[in-house]
């Protein structure tokens, strides 16, 4: 026999798979629930911000705010049918350890469990300075936090306190 | 007659040390971008592609030249602010994007961002297709036109050097 655990022939009963014929694929990953599809999205936009001072504007709970809103928002987004135009709801295990990681999945649970405080907007921008896409221009920030670092390039290094999140809806006509 | 007592010349001395050591302590607030910036820029763009292996969707884009290499221009915004500056080039299979990169205070260049994210407007690197038309243009009429190569078919030892200086920089593929 070719994989007895009781003779160790091949305890493991990983023989077959050396040889590639008869091993199955590995089991997949359970998928994510719709919750945590949008901690994950939360993640993906913040993970590279730190909080810049220790309370107020700016602190880890601003910040942490900041990713309860952006829930909302993905979510009103979600509800509204509005595919796409934020990041990828995807996280790979290595990230999915780091302390941003469950910061942003508790936001998204405590979004999900709490009446939405963004007045039902459906968009938000990281603002670092960059030149805006033209449809900023039409939309009023109703919500902003910050500022925060920004870790650079992947390493600890944080530049700049400089990086607020913005919750837009848009203006009202005149 | 103005003679340079030994305290002065021991003064001037001091201020001459610290204005030679100050550019690598510190960033200036804005300073424009100079060669060795562009040339790590380029070669920190050709680096991403080979070390996701995006070199085979260039076939159809650029200027072809020998051996398989297409040069495609970059557009870089004429001056860095706190380290940090923009740039517009193609990147596939995302398209064409604005993309933040950061300089450290050693002069590495690294890119800001996650192209698993696929560049949504909510950040500093998204698609050029949110921006204006005419602001696009105009932007790029503005900023300093260079350009970047990418080989279809790089040898292995460049696709681990990309790879090797991604690690580096804290931006391996995710």
């Amino acid at each position: 026999m070719g994989n007895d655990p009781l003779d160790r022939t091949d305890p493991t009963g990983n023989d077959a798979c050396q040889t590639g014929t008869t091993c199955p694929p590995p089991p997949k990953p359970p998928d994510a629930t719709p919750t945590q599809k949008i901690g994950n999205v939360v993640h993906n936009e913040t993970s590279g911000l730190r909080s810049s001072s220790k309370e107020g504007a700016g602190s880890s709970k601003d910040l942490h705010d900041a990713k309860v809103a952006v829930a909302h928002v993905v979510a009103n987004r979600e509800k509204a049918g509005v595919n796409g135009g934020v990041a990828s709801d995807k996280v790979n295990s290595g990230e999915q350890k780091t302390s941003q990681y469950k910061d942003a999945q508790s936001a998204a649970s405590e979004a999900s469990q709490q009446k939405d405080t963004t007045g039902g907007a459906k968009n938000y921008v990281l603002d670092y300075g960059q030149k805006m896409p033209g449809w900023v221009g039409k939309m009023d920030a109703t919500q902003s936090f910050g500022p925060f670092n920004n870790k650079s390039g992947g390493g600890d290094v944080t530049q700049g306190a400089d990086v607020t999140i913005k919750i837009l809806v848009p203006k009202e006509p005149n | 007659m103005n003679r340079v007592t030994p305290f002065r010349a021991a003064t001037f001395f001091v201020w001459f040390i610290l204005a030679t050591i100050r550019p690598q302590a510190a960033w200036a607030a804005e300073q424009p971008v100079d060669q060795a910036v562009v040339t790590k820029l380029t070669k920190a763009i050709e680096d991403e592609i080979y070390a996701r292996g995006y070199e085979t969707k260039y076939a159809d884009l650029g200027e072809p030249r020998e051996h398989g290499e297409h040069r495609l221009p970059v557009y870089i915004q004429p001056s860095i602010s706190d380290g940090h500056g923009w740039t517009i080039y193609k990147l596939m299979p995302f398209g064409e994007i604005y993309r933040m990169y950061s300089v450290s205070k050693d002069g590495a260049v690294s890119l800001h961002g996650n192209p698993s994210n696929g560049f949504p407007p909510t950040q500093p690197d998204y698609l050029t297709l949110y921006m204006d038309d005419e602001d696009l243009c105009k932007t790029k009429n503005g900023w300093r036109k260079e350009y970047f190569s990418i080989e279809l078919h790089p040898s292995a030892k460049r696709v681990t050097e990309a790879r090797v200086h991604q690690r580096q920089l804290g931006s391996s593929p995710k």
